[in-house]
């Protein structure tokens, strides 16, 4: 291979390389470009293939959450977040982060939703958060319980932080076809 | 100039520490099979916990979507299996080039279907798999194909460290940005939720979280210049190593943890001393 070539394939490579990390900062970073054009580039080019987020454990949780879900034929409430505490709790080596991420995520979205009062629900919120972490408990009450068979339950949230704690309870809700 | 083009084409760099990363990223992909089929009902089955909405952008980005808007059981159990083959083949030499992009494409896939399980870890794994595709140690009989492979090898080797140390420049970032950790009470915090905690985690004084929380914070805001220092690099590495056994094992955020430990091979530098040796 010539001189030539090599320096022309060195700047190219290297200028993609450049650029790939560049728009990676500015997508992942926690500078915040008053480019609009130049941030919506970075959203362009790095999300999804190279999405990425760095912001670990920033903000620092705060709030000890709880999920409690019971079954028409089953009169105690069962635990069934954080998954450590509840009777899905098996290893950390064989993904049990996997599963507490889920329920965790799904949690922290619904409370950011719901009012900073306790409230009881006598019908199903219609709001998109709920309709996933709804989804999740009851395809988990499905597998692990009711395989095939139509039932009724209710959902304990409760949520503990410096302020207080907040109690949300969903009532009559039914499994989902 | 020359120095570039003599460090990026003459020879493939760190070849016994590429194929140590290969060989674990390979074992640690084969470990994630495992717990897909672990936990095949709640990912994967009719009743999965997984809840899918579909996703149309672009050809490009719709080929990482493709599990996610097309799911079926059969494309789901394909895929684990595939990725299961291409992680072997890695294992015992056999792969190549579009083995290990389709192994990339795989990943993407199964990690935009499992999104909302995802840590860091597996955002990682998606770049690390990325790279990897162009790191390799076997040599080509054409000497321009072996140049071409060399610098795109050596090129891949540098954005798999830049890559490490962006993770750990932009950790620190939001954390300096963030009171808990200015303060020293984030550690503290984070192991009063029972989800990142253990009884041990749980009953440890204040005084002693606080000291973590500032080893932490400046760590990682100076791993990406004290690596580069061979004198210090063994201890930045011993307590790195030691941090992420605690996230995995302790905290329980077990694939981040590993996937941290996994690319610290890369900064080992063996061939380096070999060579040192030799002379």
């Amino acid at each position: 291979m010539s001189n030539l070539v090599k320096y022309c394939l060195v700047l190219s490579l290297g200028c993609i390389l450049v650029f790939h990390f560049v728009f990676i900062f500015i997508y992942a970073s926690p500078f915040k470009t008053t480019n609009l054009k130049l941030s919506g580039y970075s959203q362009k080019y790095v999300y999804p293939l190279f999405h990425q987020s760095w912001s670990l454990f920033v903000p620092v949780p705060t709030n000890k959450n709880y999920l409690f879900v019971k079954t028409n034929n089953n009169s105690k409430w069962e635990l069934l977040f954080p998954i450590k505490l509840s009777s899905m709790s098996h290893s950390t080596l064989i993904g049990e982060d996997a599963i507490s991420l889920l329920f965790s995520n799904s949690i922290v979205y619904e409370l950011n939703v719901l009012p900073q009062k306790s409230t009881i629900y006598n019908s199903k919120p219609t709001n998109q958060e709920f309709e996933i972490l709804n989804y999740e408990i009851c395809n988990f009450l499905k597998l692990h319980k009711y395989i095939n068979n139509a039932f009724k339950y209710e959902i304990l949230l409760l949520s503990n932080s410096y302020n207080g704690q907040l109690i949300y309870k969903f009532k009559n809700l039914h499994s989902l076809k | 100039m020359k120095l570039i083009n003599t460090y990026l084409f003459e020879v493939k760099h760190q070849p016994i520490e590429i194929k140590w990363f290969k060989n674990a990223l390979s074992f640690f992909i084969l470990y994630k099979v495992c717990v897909y089929i672990y936990l095949f009902p709640e990912l994967f089955s009719e009743h999965k916990f997984i809840y899918l909405s579909n996703k149309h952008v672009n050809f490009l980005i719709d080929t990482s979507f493709f599990l996610s808007n097309n799911y079926s059981l059969l494309l789901g159990i394909s895929m684990i299996s595939i990725l299961c083959l291409f992680s072997i083949l890695e294992i015992i030499n056999k792969s190549n080039y579009i083995f290990r992009f389709l192994q990339w494409v795989i990943i993407l896939n199964l990690n935009n279907f499992l999104y909302p399980t995802l840590t860091g870890g597996d955002f990682l794994l998606n770049q690390l798999m990325l790279f990897n595709v162009f790191l390799t140690n076997k040599n080509f009989k054409s000497s321009v194909f072996n140049e071409l492979s060399n610098v795109i090898h050596n090129l891949a080797l540098i954005g798999i460290k830049t890559q490490i140390c962006l993770v750990y420049l932009l950790a620190a970032w939001f954390k300096l940005t963030n009171v808990s950790w200015l303060n020293g009470f984030a550690i503290y915090n984070i192991f009063q939720i029972p989800e990142y905690s253990n009884t041990i985690f749980y009953s440890l004084p204040k005084w002693f979280c606080t000291i973590s929380t500032f080893i932490v914070l400046a760590y990682q805001l100076s791993f990406c210049i004290l690596v580069w220092i061979r004198p210090l690099k063994k201890y930045i590495l011993a307590l790195g190593l030691f941090q992420h056994l605690v996230i995995a094992f302790g905290m329980g955020l077990f694939s981040f943890g590993i996937i941290m430990i996994i690319c610290y091979i890369l900064f080992l530098n063996y061939d380096y001393q070999s060579q040192k040796v030799l002379a």
